[in-house]
């Protein structure tokens, strides 16, 4: 029985507790009184519980609490922080809210719209819209422009917009997703008036010429590019203009007097060039026009109009200078499709024109650019020979007339070119017209002396001279004579041996030098030779004042001197002179035994020519030697 | 409507039934644990022309009063209403193929109200509940209740005729043009303590709250009654909601799987959704059950009729011997001519409200009220 049951029922006296008559009944109430009991441990022990877990759950949150609160103090402050730097920031900032009202807008962004942060963000969607539209010069354009955002709300935008007080503004606009969904949009625009006047003045510097306000080299490339890329382009015609002796002016008033020249040449010209012709200065003394035309007759019309800017002396510093023009033109397409190719093409013909005597225009011909072309070509592997030593001498003997014995080699130079030997007629005038034949010269000259050097200890050879062909270049340079003195020192061999041929024409048109030049070759123990004597002035006067000591007669003269008394009667006339001034007489292009013979008996001392021997490579040289040594 | 109550007890009958030709349907409701009896066999000798449907219980109802261990039938004689009933289980067909079969057997336009006697262990109430609810709509009232198995939760049977199938549903219709029908479920169970997310969950079948083992927290909150286990659980079911709905429903325990350590529902668990431990004292169930009551009877009534009881094995396991107070208050508001009958269950099925669709409830006391 239940024990609250059992103490009131004796509390109460009830007697009937074992009496049979009540056991169910008080079978019920004990058991309800237990049920109760249950009832109410089960509700408290489920209230402790609670109450504990709940505890829990409370200290969990509360330090959820604590550091959500940190979260939100480190959030406010990155936002602060954030703000800050987008209100340093030059830039329009602006964020938007699905709506498309105004959410955030930094310093600028407030400046821009022209009105508080406040009245910003109080703003409704149509109303910003409208504000920024208004302060657009094409807010239609505008709106085109960003049409992207309106299909797609992910889209990202970037553009340009001119605003109504003539600010050119850059803008980028991306969207804001969260987890891909979409919550609104920034839009970031950079003032760059500056950067675009800036620009526009760069671009202008880049396609003008600064001193002639002309357009430049890269701007009428660029034009002309564009010309040919053009579909249907007509034809046109490239005319290069060089002004002819314009470094005189430069060399003798200076550069500023050389720019006064150019800048006069440059707006003779400019009124002369009619447009859509177009003209530009490519540097230095070089301009260019652009005709628009390929009809040679309408080109020799607008050249002779351009060309007659230049009739009437230009006046520099109080002095006038009668300025001439040389001129190459090239056409399109039939000079090529490329700017720079029909440019090449203009350019040759212009130095055509120039060689031709200046102040003339050429156009521009196939077979001219064949011959520059291979000029060209020589010339490359010229440079190439020189570094490489490429160069081989022949040796063509020249003998004493009475005794028939060699006495002398007249060396000449071969280019061999992988086994492929070329004569010198073929490129010393290419040599020559480039400048290089003086590094060809030294070599010549080295690989003499290294021969006279080697043969200096051999009995057989050791007495024979070995000429050499030396151009009026050559003896212009100023240290040809070190140079000279140089080798002779590292070479030991008698001087004497070493002779150099000039020519009339090279004696002549230094002859002012042409003294010293004598005296520092006597004075080396070097012998001169005067080369195809009877072809060029043949005076008298240069041979009594000079100090040389051969005289080669011309084989002209030789190869006639059987068939023609005039022939016969000037190398007569040249012996005569030779023999009276004391100098040694060879005769050149000695082909036939009745040469031999004949300058025998004329008394011309010493000979030359395929009859003797024609021209050999050294080894070949030293066995005809031998040869002949041992029939003579 | 005629109706006539017999009730079965220590191994004999109160007052024994007599050949009646005339009954329609008898109703049988059995907590005898000795589910063999010849008892249930004998009565179509009685009833020749009737349709006798039943299940086992956790509790037999007549009157205001309780019946254990016992077998209670009620016997319907109609003046204007057909009876149709449908039995079938699912080891026949799918749970939604069945539905639709039974659909097609009983559905009429005069169908005024289907009771449905369940399976209440091996099928899922919530199913149940939602695929007849879908099968025929909204326009018939569907109330009953899962059959129930003493305070064991071991297995549970129906009767249509003879013994069916685990896994049977029982549809009892009632065809008339002049059958009122008004119903209410109310619970009285108050919830407490911290809501708990259900992070593991499969269909009825629920593993962890607040990802701790649910058996652990009912372990905790029995103390010495965990031993009682899986009944005593009955004191805390289970208030949830789903992560999608705001509409809680009380979820009571079924069974423990102690291999798996989940505890079984009598309805559904939806994962991520919330779930909160509820309690109860006896005024506030009782108080439940009056409120069930009141509500169906503001539905208009003849003086004659029927109230069928379902209430839930948990609120008899909590009441103790003050269970049949809540049988008592709803027969006091009963007119002398309405008949009540009924049993503990293990899950009731109504609609939340009137029009509405029904639903698996636990823990409430489901009154059906009909008159004709």
């Amino acid at each position: 029985m239940h024990h609250l049951l059992a103490r009131l029922l004796k509390k109460s006296g009830f007697s009937g507790i074992d009496s049979p008559q009540y056991a169910r009944l008080i079978g019920l109430l004990s058991e309800a009184f237990e049920h109760a009991d249950e009832d109410r441990w089960m509700l408290e022990h489920s209230l402790n519980l609670t109450s504990k877990e709940l505890t829990e759950n409370n200290l969990e949150l509360r330090t959820r609490l604590v550091d959500i609160d940190k979260y939100q103090r480190s959030l406010e402050l990155a936002l602060t922080r954030q703000k800050a730097i987008l209100d340093a920031s030059p830039e329009v900032v602006v964020e938007f809210n699905i709506s498309g009202e105004i959410t955030h807008i930094n310093q600028n962004g407030c400046k821009f719209i022209g009105c508080d942060e406040h009245t910003a963000l109080a703003l409704d969607a149509t109303q910003v819209l409208h504000t920024i539209l208004s302060l657009l010069t094409s807010p239609d354009i505008f709106i085109e422009q960003i049409q992207a955002m309106f299909v797609s709300k992910k889209a990202q935008l970037t553009g340009n917009f001119e605003t109504i007080h003539g600010q050119f503004y850059e803008y980028y606009s991306v969207p804001e997703l969260i987890q891909g969904e979409y919550i609104g949009r920034v839009w970031c625009c950079r003032d760059i008036s500056d950067l675009r006047a800036q620009k526009v003045l760069l671009s202008q510097q880049a396609n003008r010429d600064s001193l002639t306000g002309l357009a430049n080299r890269f701007n009428i490339i660029e034009t002309v590019n564009r010309m040919i890329k053009k579909e249907n382009t007509q034809p046109f015609a490239l005319v290069l203009i060089d002004l002819d002796d314009f470094k005189k002016i430069n060399d003798s008033l200076g550069h500023l007097a050389g720019d006064d020249a150019l800048k006069i040449s440059a707006k003779r010209l400019e009124r002369r060039v009619v447009k859509p012709d177009l003209l530009a200065r490519l540097g230095g003394d070089e301009f260019l026009v652009v005709l628009t035309t390929q009809d040679l007759q309408e080109i020799h019309l607008r050249l002779a109009h351009i060309l007659s800017a230049f009739h009437d002396p230009i006046k520099i510093e109080g002095n006038c200078y009668q300025l001439s023009l040389s001129v190459g033109v090239a056409t399109y397409p039939a000079h090529g499709d490329q700017v720079s190719e029909i440019l090449g093409k203009a350019d040759i013909a212009m130095y055509q024109a120039k060689k031709q005597g200046k102040n003339q225009y050429k156009l521009f011909d196939a077979a001219l650019e064949e011959r520059v072309q291979k000029a060209i070509y020589i010339e490359e592997r010229l440079r190439q020979a020189i570094l490489l030593k490429q160069f081989e001498l022949y040796f063509q003997p020249k003998i004493d007339i009475s005794s028939r014995e060699v006495i002398s080699l007249e060396a000449l130079i071969r280019w061999n070119v992988n086994g492929h030997m070329i004569f010198p007629d073929e490129f010393i005038p290419i040599a020559e017209d480039k400048g290089l034949i003086g590094k060809i010269t030294d070599c010549v000259l080295e690989m003499a002396c290294e021969t006279l050097s080697q043969w200096h200890g051999l009995a057989h050879l050791k007495n024979l001279s070995i000429a050499i062909n030396i151009s009026g270049k050559d003896i212009s340079v100023d240290n040809f004579f070190e140079k000279l003195a140089g080798l002779l020192k590292r070479y030991k061999f008698e001087p004497s041996l070493l002779e150099l041929e000039l020519t009339e024409s090279a004696l002549i048109s230094n002859l002012a030098n042409v003294k010293d030049t004598l005296m520092h070759l006597k004075n080396l123990g070097i012998k001169v030779a005067i080369d195809d004597f009877g072809t060029g002035y043949s005076s008298l006067a240069y041979l009594q004042a000079l100090d040389i000591h051969y005289l080669k007669i011309d084989r002209q003269f030789v190869a006639a001197l059987l068939t023609e008394p005039k022939a016969e009667a000037i190398v007569q006339s040249i012996i005569d002179v030779g023999k009276n001034l004391g100098l040694g007489l060879i005769a050149e292009g000695v082909e036939q035994a009745d040469h031999l013979a004949r300058l025998d008996a004329m008394g011309c001392d010493q000979a030359q020519g395929y009859y003797i021997c024609r021209p050999l490579p050294l080894s070949e040289l030293i066995k005809f030697i031998s040869g002949q040594r041992k029939c003579t | 409507m005629e109706t006539r109550q017999f009730i079965y007890q220590n191994q004999q009958w109160e007052s024994v039934p007599i050949v009646d030709e005339n009954v329609q349907l008898v109703t049988v409701f059995f907590s005898i644990y000795d589910r063999k009896t010849t008892i249930l066999s004998s009565l179509a000798k009685y009833y020749p022309n009737a349709e006798i449907v039943g299940c086992s219980s956790a509790g037999d109802i007549a009157a205001a009063q309780l019946y254990d261990d016992a077998i209670v039938i009620t016997t319907f004689t109609f003046s204007k209403t057909c009876i149709r009933v449908f039995n079938r289980s699912i080891s026949d067909s799918s749970l939604p193929n069945l539905c639709q079969k039974a659909v097609e057997m009983l559905k009429e336009p005069n169908l005024k109200w289907l009771m449905v006697l369940s399976d209440g262990h091996v099928l899922n109430g919530s199913e149940v509940a939602e695929c007849l609810g879908a099968a025929f709509g909204n326009n018939v009232v569907i109330t009953g209740g899962l059959a129930g198995d003493g305070e064991r939760f071991s297995n549970t049977a129906l009767w249509h005729m003879t013994p069916l199938a685990e896994g049977s549903i029982i549809l009892c219709g009632f065809y008339s043009d002049s059958l009122n029908v008004s119903y209410a479920s109310v619970g009285g169970w108050d919830s407490f303590g911290p809501s708990r997310e259900i992070t593991r969950a499969e269909g009825n079948r629920l593993y962890q709250l607040d990802n701790e083992p649910v058996i652990t927290l009912y372990r905790n909150y029995l103390g010495p009654y965990a031993n009682d286990l899986p009944a005593s659980a009955l004191r805390f079911p289970l208030q949830v909601r789903s992560s999608s709905s705001n509409q809680p429903v009380i979820r009571t325990i079924l069974g423990i799987d102690y291999e798996d350590n989940s505890m079984v529902f009598a309805g559904d668990m939806p994962q991520g959704g919330q779930a909160q431990l509820m309690k109860a004292n006896f005024d506030r169930l009782i108080d439940g059950a009056n409120r069930a009551v009141t509500s169906a009877l503001e539905t208009p009534h003849n003086t004659t009729g029927v109230a069928l009881l379902i209430s839930c094995v948990g609120r008899k396991l909590v009441l103790g011997p003050r269970v049949e107070e809540e049988l008592e208050v709803v027969f006091s508001q009963l007119t002398d001519g309405f008949q009540t009958m009924g049993f503990y269950s293990y899950g009731e099925i109504a609609p939340i409200q009137a029009g509405g669709r029904c639903l698996l409830h636990n823990q409430t006391m489901t009154v059906t009220l009909i008159s004709e």
